[in-house]
């Protein structure tokens, strides 16, 4: 039997919870969003909707989890219903794959020689490691990260992503391919070149 | 795909497998280059690594971050 006194104590500490991700939801909207405004508002609105529905966070997950799968339904609502998820220019450029024929020779063998990783093990180093990602992902181009977005944070499937963000499937393909090549690019320079982490093997390499 | 793989393609079966499932002889093209291209196994340890932690990142499972404020 839980007493009064300790539900209004959850209830305060569940708000100030909610309000300390406000930060981190609006970092992962906006990279969907690509609006000040938008993201603000899609925030404003998760937070709202988890204070009226706290009493269905049972604590499976963390508060954190639990808000963005909010946000991830409340997105979803707002490109299906405000048709807001048509790319802006530049669809062509970033479809453009010619950027990644530095990485590979003539043959299409890679280029460099691969440095092998290690995922991030101490506490420390994975605030870290998910800190260079955070940038890595901000950095991608602007139609790259929310057809991104749209496949892994939102996880709908490439039709639904060409009908909401007006492309065609061909270049949905190609620019989720530039994420992904990108992302494991900019981590390999900015983390595992930087901190040390990538193990530079000699052997068993056969090339 | 009687053409075997460049490292390239393989980059490219990667990713689309995040997509869609691949095809019999994709994933036979794919694993008979796997076999024997140390890169192209480092390459998809890699990718590994970054979709999970883009997972962990999305889900919000990730350790405690300060914000960095605006860069």
């Amino acid at each position: 039997m839980i007493a009064p006194a300790t539900q209004a104590d959850d209830a305060h500490a569940l708000h100030g919870e909610c309000e300390r991700c406000r930060p981190a939801l609006y970092k992962i909207a906006l990279l969907q969003l690509r609006d000040h405004d938008a993201a603000e508002d899609a925030v404003q609105e998760t937070l709202v909707a988890a204070l009226e529905g706290i009493a269905r966070f049972r604590g499976q997950s963390t508060i954190k989890t639990w808000l963005l799968s909010i946000l991830r339904f409340k997105i979803i609502d707002s490109l299906r219903a405000r048709a807001m998820g048509a790319l802006s220019t530049g669809v062509d450029a970033e479809a453009d794959l010619g950027d990644f024929d530095a990485l590979f020779d003539d043959e299409g063998n890679w280029a460099e020689p691969k440095s092998y990783w290690r995922g991030p093990e101490a506490d420390y180093e994975e605030v870290e490691f998910f800190r260079v990602l955070e940038i890595c992902m901000e950095r991608l181009p602007e139609n790259t990260a929310r057809v991104f977005m749209m496949r892994e944070f939102l996880e709908l499937e490439t039709p639904e992503i060409c009908e909401r963000a007006c492309v065609t499937a061909g270049n949905a393909r190609a620019l989720l391919y530039r994420a992904r090549m990108s992302l494991r690019e900019c981590l390999d320079k900015n983390w595992y070149a930087a901190s040390g982490a990538s193990v530079a093997r000699t052997r068993g390499h056969s090339s | 795909m009687s053409d075997p793989l460049t490292c390239r393609d393989t980059t490219v079966l990667v990713s689309a497998a995040r997509e869609r499932t691949l095809t019999a002889a994709e994933i036979g093209g794919l694993k008979g280059h796997l076999d024997w291209c140390k890169r192209c196994q480092a390459a998809r340890e890699q990718f590994e690594i970054l979709f999970r932690s883009v997972e962990r990142y999305l889900h919000g499972d990730t350790p405690e971050m300060k914000d960095r404020g605006s860069v």
